[in-house]
């Protein structure tokens, strides 16, 4: 099987990163014992699954588009293509990664499509007010760590402002915990990009992190 | 916490610890979407059928070679169901749409740039025209599915047809809301 075989086979292997409800015995059926009866036809043990990962599915699905009617489209896509492949599903890793790399692959058709999405994932140039405001505050953030914690909230509104090919990179390899060289078969570019990127998106998060409050586009 | 009096590289590295850390709270934790998607979602599930069994065909994206292959062709189904769905909504923005009995039966050049058969008004009609083209489609699909429950193509085609028929159904409940205003008490 190729590389990109399998990325685009399935059952995918297990992220490193179980969600959480996959470790929790204390929050009603486990997943393996859901998946079983909704791969019977159980549309109640389906639901049960669909609302316990829904919001990393769909967080997943709004970093990668950015667009909130996009998301929820490729929520949706996503979890009919779980229901029709949950008996497939071999149950050694969580589903929440399983259902992860589902959403991923079919982000990945759509992306691929877009030529003009590929050429951004490649285009390390300047990116306007972004740049400027690194190149303000980036030489402060490097040189002092920022005074306070970052928070999800934080970090969530950051990454939705990064340039489309760092956020791309940076929600893979950094979030979605994606090894270098997996992200980059997966977009079809070199790992020297994927690097680049994830510099990038780095440089860029600490700008803008430290930078002034005012000057925040909020 | 950052300390400022720790040296510059443990500085630097504290932040990118930081980031890390909140990432893999962030994939976990998620973001639920805006509105109960389950509605959509189960309507979707109702039209693409059965899970697959274990060992029955292909999985998720799956590019295994050997698969049993369809007794119909995708691209054709797709062009019918896209062709019945441009009838409705096109139509529904510029007039009636031309009557269809079927998603491989719609003309093709009558309704998808809605330049022939179209006269002014009874926006409603057309919105009905278009919601009894996608049931069609969704009849349509519902068979294919049941001799391909697992084909991703499929799966793609009923999303698809989903949001036309919600579309049209809003666009069928303005044009209530429009008429019922218009109407004197």
């Amino acid at each position: 099987m190729t590389n990109d075989g399998h990325l685009t086979g399935e059952p995918m292997p297990p992220s490193p990163a179980p969600a959480k409800r996959d470790l929790d015995p204390g929050a009603g059926p486990g997943d393996g014992v859901l998946a079983a009866q909704a791969a019977g036809g159980d549309r109640a043990a389906f639901e049960a699954l669909y609302r316990r990962h829904v919001a990393r599915v769909h967080g997943l699905c709004l970093r990668l588009t950015g667009d909130q009617g996009r998301a929820e489209v490729l929520t949706q896509d996503t979890f009919v293509k779980a229901w029709l492949a949950l008996g497939t599903w071999s149950g050694q890793g969580p589903l929440g990664a399983w259902l992860g790399r589902i959403a991923v692959n079919r982000w990945r058709d759509d992306w691929r499509a877009d030529r003009r999405a590929r050429a951004r994932l490649v285009d390390l140039g300047p990116d306007g007010d972004l740049e400027a405001t690194a190149a303000r505050h980036g030489a402060a953030a490097v040189e002092g760590a920022p005074a306070r914690l970052l928070t999800t909230v934080d970090l969530e509104r950051l990454v939705g402002r990064l340039p489309e090919g760092a956020r791309t990179v940076f929600v893979l390899h950094v979030i979605e915990d994606y090894p270098q060289a997996e992200v980059a078969a997966l977009l079809g570019v070199s790992e020297g990009t994927i690097k680049s990127q994830v510099h990038r998106a780095r440089r860029l998060l600490r700008a803008m992190f430290t930078e002034p409050r005012e000057e925040r586009n909020e | 916490m950052s300390d400022p009096r720790l040296p510059e590289g443990a500085r630097r590295d504290a932040f990118e610890r930081q980031v890390d850390a909140v990432a893999g709270r962030l994939r976990d934790d998620g973001v639920p979407p805006a509105r109960d998607l389950w509605p959509d979602l189960s309507a979707a599930l109702d039209a693409a059928g059965p899970p697959a069994r274990r060992g029955a065909g292909r999985g998720a994206g799956s590019s295994g070679g050997s698969a049993r292959r369809p007794g119909w062709s995708t691209a054709a189904l797709a062009a019918g169901i896209v062709l019945a769905i441009g009838i409705g909504l096109a139509g529904r923005d510029g007039g009636p749409a031309t009557p269809s009995t079927g998603p491989h039966a719609a003309t093709p050049g009558a309704g998808a740039d809605g330049s022939a058969g179209r006269e002014p008004g009874a926006p409603a009609d057309a919105a009905r025209e278009g919601l009894r083209a996608v049931a069609l489609a969704y009849d349509e699909l519902q068979s294919a599915l049941e001799r391909a429950p697992d084909d991703p193509d499929l799966t793609r085609l009923v999303l698809v047809i989903h949001h036309a028929r919600g579309r049209l159904l809003r666009l069928q409940a303005e044009d209530g809301v429009r008429d019922a205003r218009r109407t004197p008490a």
